[in-house]
């Protein structure tokens, strides 16, 4: 009988040290993740955190934005700043790639406006002024001829 | 050791689990997109191919179409997405007349607060940040792939030059320099939008009704909020 009874208390204990498992599982979160281990033992570069984090925000930036267009194209960045392509610069013309020394090229195309001009099927008319009669209006002609790619005008 | 020391230390144990729980901070990225301005002009996948070397024929941020029409029955759905967006939609063969609505949806990854992509990988090669932002270490990934099929939004894809998973980041080194993501700032109808969680912009969005995340059902929390879709949006 007293065998029945040790082996009992094993068990019962052995289903508590199950329990605080669980339950400190459960503390750490909903779910428990890979990372997580790292970050507990304070061990950094085991798995995954090999400095790689560092390493990606040192990646050079290939297009930074029209604020770093602006500091030598002021005057085309204050006129589109009060047309409606308020945009960003890169949007039309590309990345900036190695600018200085290499020109940008846009092309010019009728196509190329239409791109985001033309009427498609899923294109909201409120989100963009539409050419409904594309076909027609202004045929022959480059889009540019009448209208300043920087700013637009509009009746 | 007695049983008294034995029940001590488990408590003393679970009771530093408890304090060196991995706090979460609320400072995370979150990204919001408008489909109602989305034109479908395909510049974000051109601006992130170009910022990040995505390989031909890889997304990592594409632009997909649904159209939904009926023929008098019970509405049906049609998806495309040719080349992810990039060079634009062309028409498609279904009656003007016929169809009930269409949109624009631009997919990414979602950076969700519960990968399922971080918890398959073998080799702990991906993580979540502290910022949120879902990413892979290359020198640590050995390409089993097993989290492409684990992500339930498609989002990762197998870079074979380099032989290793690659997926959105974020644009990481541009977010942690201060700057937006390269698709959020070609983006000539600000229908994406970025910022922290606790940015005004980023609240003013959130507090709307009719904003959603995809595949709320698998619990996997995006970060990605959408606005203006319908139902049929997977």
């Amino acid at each position: 009988m007293k065998q029945v009874e040790r082996s009992l208390i094993v068990f019962i204990n052995i289903l508590i040290i199950f329990i605080i498992a669980i339950f400190g599982l459960r503390v750490m979160g909903e779910e428990v993740y890979p990372g997580y281990a790292d970050r507990i033992f304070g061990v950094k570069g085991i798995y995954g955190k090999s400095g790689e984090e560092k390493e990606l925000e040192k990646e050079p930036i290939h297009a930074e934005g029209r604020e770093d267009c602006r500091k030598c194209h002021q005057e085309i960045y204050t006129k589109s700043n009060e047309g409606k392509h308020s945009f960003d610069c890169q949007t039309c013309h590309g990345p900036l790639g190695e600018h200085p020394s290499t020109d940008m090229i846009v092309t010019n195309s009728r196509e190329f406006c239409l791109g985001c001009h033309r009427s498609t099927i899923g294109r909201d008319p409120a989100a963009i002024r539409i050419v409904n009669n594309w076909e027609e209006h202004g045929k022959g002609r480059l889009c540019v001829a009448c209208h300043d790619p920087h700013s637009p005008w509009f009746d | 050791m007695k049983r008294r020391e034995f029940i001590r230390i488990l408590v003393a144990g679970s009771a530093t689990l408890l304090v060196l729980k991995p706090v979460k901070s609320s400072d995370i990225f979150v990204y919001v997109i408008d489909s109602s301005r989305c034109i479908g002009c395909g510049k974000c996948v051109k601006a992130c191919r170009a910022e990040n070397h995505v390989p031909e024929g890889k997304y990592r941020t594409w632009v997909e179409r649904y159209v939904v029409y009926s023929n008098g029955e019970l509405e049906n759905v049609y998806v495309e997405s040719p080349m992810g967006g990039e060079f634009g939609f062309e028409e498609v063969d279904i009656d003007t007349e016929r169809i009930l609505r269409a949109y624009f949806v631009p997919k990414l990854c979602m950076h969700c607060d519960k990968p399922p992509c971080v918890k398959v990988c073998p080799v702990n090669a991906t993580w979540i940040t502290e910022e949120g932002v879902v990413l892979v270490d290359k020198s640590h990934c050995i390409g089993c792939k097993y989290c492409i099929q684990a992500c339930p939004y498609g989002a990762r894809y197998f870079n074979h030059h380099e032989k290793v998973v690659d997926k959105c980041t974020w644009c990481y080194h541009r977010i942690m320099r201060g700057m937006r993501p390269a698709c959020v700032t070609v983006c000539p109808t600000g229908a994406r939008v970025f910022g922290k969680l606790t940015d005004e912009h980023i609240q003013d969005v959130l507090k709307e009704r009719d904003i959603r995340i995809l595949k709320p059902e698998l619990n996997t929390r995006p970060k990605v909020f959408y606005k203006n879709i319908g139902w049929e949006v997977w």
